[in-house]
């Protein structure tokens, strides 16, 4: 994570702290959010998955080479580091991201991620600095298309060092008009823009809402209002199960957030076969055709 | 850690938790499994606060990302103070 994406963050969460921090303690909330993005092996989100019963987790790529100076990993080495992951454990998946203005060299790695070395879908972070529907990502949506790809894209306010243009559901539904065959992931839309991402998975068939940062609406208790509000608008099939690990960690394991939604059986908020589908069936089956064989979901 | 100091560790976290509270609960009212969230009132906010509190009070890094994580009730905070 690059260290200017980690002071934004920072700052905002001190911004949002309801006391005054001294200088010590605001040091101390550095540490341990630097702490808490440590794990560069996976092995404690490999561990937390056993615990929690969950099969495959997928690792998503961001290219920030663009946005941020004096990166320490070339976009090419951040995309061989999770390739090295992908092939060190059969339940890791990853999606390939990569800044559509690096032009055609750009374009010829990420080819190379999803047709050579294994990755799954494609990421998108408008926040540094592009549209989802710009036509610069066309070619990789061409891909995306002729592969059977998702193409999961960051919705929301981020860290406060990079710019939320471009972060509302509706930057998405361009490239979905246009490219009706490829599924289109609103991450974290089923929680921070939730009311028009229900509208837009409601009316685009192709259009789907990642559930990651529900964790934050469980703090603000606003967790099951949002499950009812999507479920009864029948979109059940549309939700996907995401932690947005490791960003969620002081507040619980992998465990804890399963749980939070096999509890939702027992308040009639949702059924055992909408569990289910939230949990796994729906990503499997937007997925590539290869990655279902997998899984224990949809089998 | 010596036994006395230990307690007064304990004791200052009861009456930390009791002043961050948005249930009212007085400190002498605290019981070990009671969970931090839902019995006494102490919301995600309020929670980072109490671990800068025991922090400063100890002067000394008590918590990990880790056991941060664990720390559901009273007993996981006092077993987290206990365990230096």
């Amino acid at each position: 994570m690059p260290r200017a994406f980690l002071e934004g963050w920072s700052r905002t969460v001190k911004s949002n702290l309801p006391f005054r921090l001294d200088q010590g303690q605001e040091q101390r909330i550095d540490e341990l959010l630097r702490e808490l993005n440590e794990d560069p092996d996976c092995d404690s989100l490999i561990k937390e998955m056993d615990a929690a019963g969950i099969d495959r987790a997928i690792l998503l790529v961001i290219d920030f080479g663009l946005a941020y100076k004096n990166l320490e990993l070339t976009i090419e080495e951040v995309h061989l580091t999770h390739k090295q992951l992908l092939d060190r454990s059969d339940r890791l998946l990853a999606f390939s991201n990569v800044d559509p203005r690096r032009g055609r060299e750009g374009l010829d790695l990420f080819e190379l991620a999803v047709r050579e070395w294994g990755f799954s879908g494609m990421k998108l972070y408008p926040p540094c600095g592009y549209a989802p529907d710009d036509r610069s990502l066309f070619p990789y949506y061409e891909i995306c298309s002729e592969l059977h790809l998702p193409v999961l894209t960051h919705v929301g306010p981020t860290t406060a060092t990079l710019p939320f243009r471009h972060t509302q559901p509706q930057s998405v539904d361009g490239a979905a008009f246009h490219f009706p065959k490829v599924n289109f992931i609103l991450g974290h839309a089923a929680v921070t823009h939730y009311q028009d991402a229900a509208l837009l998975a409601q009316y685009r068939p192709n259009i789907f809402l990642d559930l990651s940062g529900f964790q934050t609406a469980i703090n603000r208790n606003e967790f099951k209002n949002i499950m009812n509000w999507h479920i009864s608008r029948g979109l059940g099939k549309k939700l996907l199960f995401g932690t947005d690990w490791p960003i969620h960690r002081f507040w619980g394991h992998q465990r804890d957030w399963v749980e939070q939604f096999t509890a939702l059986k027992s308040e009639s908020i949702l059924g055992l076969e909408e569990i289910n589908n939230i949990l796994g069936n729906n990503l499997l089956g937007i997925l590539p055709q290869a990655e279902r064989k997998y899984a224990r979901y949809g089998t | 850690m010596q036994d006395t100091e230990l307690r007064l560790e304990v004791e200052f976290a009861r009456q930390i938790v009791a002043k961050l509270s948005n249930k009212g609960v007085k400190p002498e009212e605290i019981l070990d499994e009671m969970a931090l969230n839902q019995d006494l009132g102490i919301d995600s906010l309020q929670f980072i606060r109490l671990i800068l509190e025991l922090e400063r009070k100890s002067s000394r890094r008590l918590f990990s990302v880790q056991t941060i994580a664990q720390t559901k009730t009273f007993g996981d905070l006092c077993a987290v103070l206990s365990a230096r």
